[in-house]
């Protein structure tokens, strides 16, 4: 199992999730974060007030999936949110060793 | 038919009760079976709990009699919450917990000994009358948590229609403040309104099969049939009304208790109604705002919004009766409104939360009609997304008590306060709602005779009031068409920060989680690139004004100051033409402030050695003579206005002063927006003459509760000021305008 951790710009979360729920990944985790990638560290004055706009808007998606579906996933998310310009975010894999569904107790496979 | 049903449903449970009575191994004396609460006051609904007491004298053994009584009842499936009590348990469980005693005060004789109920009761109604003061204030404060729980009948999308703010719950405990003998409420408006509720629970039980007094979005259809009403929405109406009019008695009567508990015990002092004037024809009396007794309804068109205007602004009630009777004799208001209705409407609506109850009352006394008959589109309307925590209309009151908070980051607090309170105003169509809004807000902008731009600008704040929120959540905003799509659409930066300040409002007043600060750097992201293709991160200061040459009269060019004063209809227009001299213009606005006159608006500016000023005044008792001997003693530094001044600073949203860019290099510019009140002008004056900067020209504006001063600034010999001593003057106009270093 794996889990695929996306931090992607906030406007492209309704199409991620429309392409993700077409292929048939049922749950997710979806939380409201801000970050910063390789653009980072200017300062902008605006209504009077100087803003560090270092931390930019992102929605952080988090699932858990077979080891097959995986690159299929990471392929829909990275094709869904990319616009091709700067802070279209990042997609990342990591291994996952077991999973519980608390209802039930159910493990692994039978849990996700 | 249901209040028959009622009467029905109580009968047969007293008959189940009488005979389990009956069977029991009880005394004829000194023990009685009685029924407290809801069931007490002989309202069951199909679903209800039967609320009994067994109750017994002290020195009375009740044995396994007491099991007796409630066997046979368990048997019939009745739902019981019964208890057994001694007589002076009983009144020690009253004294103890306010619920009990809340419940007792409904006590009624089922069976058994009438004679220990009517003990009973006596004294359970003598002791809340005694401690009454005691308690008061606890049960004040378990209604309110009550209601920050439960939110309100009138206004939650899902509400509960017995603990709600304005439901059967609040109907009781105002039935209970009449027992204390302190207050009064109008009993039939009361009733009607608490039956009709009873009538619709009665139906809801039946409707859910089971005990329960939510309301989820799926129930209100089902109720209309039973309820004789065509619809959802109707029933909708039908309830919302009735618990806004409790949740109204309710409010009234509690901000009578609270003049009671504070009123002195002596009846000497009672007797004397105190008047404190607050304005012309308005008056506060024991925590009201009243008409004053000189008051003239039908000669002074702006009696009702400057009674509404200074209750909101002091967080008290606004009066029923006075506003019932302005209703009633008063003369409307003409059309277009004159500036000063539309200077006191603004305060009124951002007066922060004081908003609230004299809204309500202008609505519930039938005055909304006589200032906003649109408003009648969106009353009670329930919104169509569930995400919102109250109906159309409270959540536009609510926008408005958030914008409140923001009207120093906008140059038109007036347009901000009225795009707030319009900007659902076209909801409860089939069209787009803010594509419908537009027209009415704008000729409701109109008759309240905002000039073009204005009206203009409440327009595009209706029309696109959704802009920033959808944009942000929905595009792109590296993409160059994002940009593109705001400033098409909100083509200059006043009205950009505008819109900020709106969507702010309105998502904070739509629930608490619609506002975040992520959610804010999503937003100010798009706000700042519009703002930047606009042409620059910050707002221009106002063209500077130029001004019609004056004659200068003789004597000013011998040195002395002339101050004439021309009466108008609602206010005086006084010049003053005096040789330049660094400070003047404090002294002739320390004039003013000691006069306790209002500056409405004012134009300063300099022609050659001679200084102009001309002052729009909110006073028509102003007398020429006693202002050039009080401007002397001032400037002869006879009279120091200071003093007095500084403490009329009250609590407030803190002053903004910004140093704004100008296109000419001859003067600095300096904007300040602050409280409207009595000195806020000469504080700012003094500051810059106390940092040696001579005023070449000044715009002074009061938008409702907001001065509005552009200062156009000079070095004393001449010259802009450097970025350093712009900023000092800056600081030191800050600092004369927060209270805690001045005073």
């Amino acid at each position: 199992m794996k889990l695929i951790t996306a931090v992607i710009k906030p406007h492209k979360w309704d199409d991620v999730r429309e392409a993700l729920e077409t292929f048939g990944v049922t749950g997710m985790t979806v939380s409201e974060v801000s970050g910063y990638g390789r653009q980072k560290g200017h300062t902008e004055v605006y209504r009077g007030a100087e803003y560090d706009i270092a931390l930019v808007p992102k929605i952080r998606i988090e699932i858990v999936i077979d080891d097959a579906d995986s690159e299929d996933v990471v392929g829909i998310i990275t094709k869904t949110a990319q616009t091709g310009r700067i802070g279209d975010g990042k997609v990342w894999v990591s291994p996952v060793d077991t999973v519980v569904r608390v209802r039930t107790g159910d493990r692994d496979q039978a849990a996700i | 038919m249901t209040a028959q049903g009622r009467r029905e449903r109580t009968a047969a449970a007293d008959q189940r009760c009488v005979q389990a009575y009956a069977g029991a191994d009880l005394p004829d004396t000194g023990a009685a079976l009685v029924a407290v609460g809801g069931y007490g006051r002989s309202e069951l609904a199909p679903y209800s709990d039967l609320d009994i007491v067994l109750v017994a004298d002290d020195d009375v053994v009740l044995g396994s009699g007491a099991e007796q009584v409630w066997y046979p009842l368990w048997d019939s499936g009745t739902k019981l919450d019964h208890s057994v009590r001694t007589f002076t348990g009983m009144l020690e469980a009253a004294a103890g917990d306010l619920r009990v005693a809340l419940g007792l005060l409904d006590m009624r004789h089922i069976a058994g000994d009438p004679n220990l109920t009517l003990r009973l009761r006596t004294q359970v109604l003598t002791h809340w009358r005694r401690t009454a003061k005691a308690r008061l204030p606890e049960l004040r404060q378990m209604v309110e948590s009550r209601h920050q729980l439960m939110g309100e009948l009138a206004h939650v999308s899902v509400p509960d229609i017995k603990e709600a703010e304005g439901g059967l719950r609040d109907a009781g405990v105002l039935k209970a403040l009449v027992a204390t003998w302190l207050v009064d409420v109008p009993h039939v408006d009361l009733e009607r309104s608490r039956r009709s509720l009873l009538d619709a629970r009665d139906v809801l039980h039946e409707v859910a099969g089971r005990a329960g007094d939510r309301i989820g979005p799926d129930v209100w259809a089902e109720l209309a049939p039973g309820l004789g009403l065509a619809d959802a929405a109707a029933v909708q109406r039908h309830l919302r009304v009735l618990g806004r009019r409790i949740a109204h008695l309710s409010r009234l009567t509690w901000r009578r208790t609270d003049d009671v508990l504070l009123r002195p015990s002596s009846p000497a002092a009672v007797r004397r109604p105190r008047l404190e004037p607050l304005g012309p024809g308005v008056a506060l009396s024991a925590g009201e705002v009243v008409l004053a007794a000189d008051a003239d309804p039908a000669a002074d068109p702006l009696l009702l919004l400057r009674a509404a205007a200074l209750a909101a602004e002091r967080d008290v009630e606004l009066s029923p009766t006075s506003t019932a009777r302005l209703v009633r004799e008063g003369s409307g208001l003409p059309d277009p409104w004159p500036e000063g209705a539309r200077q006191l409407f603004v305060r009124l609506l951002a007066a922060g939360p004081g908003l609230r109850a004299v809204w309500e009352t202008l609505e519930e006394t039938g005055a909304m009609d006589r200032i906003l008959p649109e408003w009648e589109r969106i009353r009670l309307l329930p919104h169509a997304s569930v995400i919102h925590r109250f109906t159309v209309d409270r959540h536009l009151v609510e926008t408005c008590i958030e914008a409140s908070a923001l009207i120093r980051h906008v140059g038109r607090p007036d347009v901000l306060m009225v795009a707030a309170l319009l900007h659902d105003i076209g909801k409860g169509e089939l069209t787009e709602h803010s594509v419908a809004g537009e027209p009415i807000a704008r000729a409701i902008a109109t008759r309240m005779g905002f000039d073009e731009r204005s009206v203009d600008l409440i327009g595009t704040l209706v029309r696109w009031h959704l802009l920033l929120a959808e944009t942000a959540s929905a595009r792109d905003p590296d993409d160059p068409a994002t940009v593109r799509r705001v400033t098409e659409r909100v083509p200059d930066l006043e009205a950009l920060n505008l819109l900020r300040a709106l969507t702010e409002s309105d998502a904070r007043a739509t629930a608490p989680k619609a506002w975040s600060s992520w959610r804010a750097n999503l937003i100010d992201t798009v706000g700042r690139q519009a703002a930047e293709a606009l042409g620059g991160a910050q707002v221009e200061a106002p063209a500077k004004p130029t001004w019609a040459e004056v004659a200068v009269p003789k004597a000013v060019r011998k040195g002395a100051t002339c101050i004439d004063v021309e009466l108008l209809e609602d206010g005086a227009q006084v010049t003053v033409i005096a040789p330049d001299r660094l400070g003047l213009l404090a002294d002739v606005a320390a004039l003013f402030a000691t006069q306790r006159a209002s500056v409405r608006a004012a134009r300063a500016w300099s022609q050659g050695d001679v200084a102009v000023s001309v002052w729009d005044i909110g006073d028509a008792h102003l007398d020429g003579a006693v202002l050039r001997q009080r401007f002397e003693a001032i400037a002869a530094g006879r009279l120091d206005p200071a003093a007095r001044l500084r403490r009329t600073l009250g609590e407030g949203l803190a002053p903004t002063v910004v140093v704004r860019p100008e296109a000419s290099s001859q003067s600095t510019v300096l904007e300040v927006r602050a409280a409207d009140r009595t000195g806020v002008l000469y504080l700012v004056c003094a500051a810059l003459a106390a940092q040696g900067l001579s005023v070449r020209s000044a715009h002074v504006d009061t938008l409702g509760p907001q001065a509005v001063d552009v200062f156009y600034v000079q070095e004393e010999g001449a010259g802009a000021l450097g970025d350093l001593r712009a900023s000092q003057a800056a600081h030191a106009v800050r600092e004369a305008l927060t209270p805690s270093v001045a005073g």
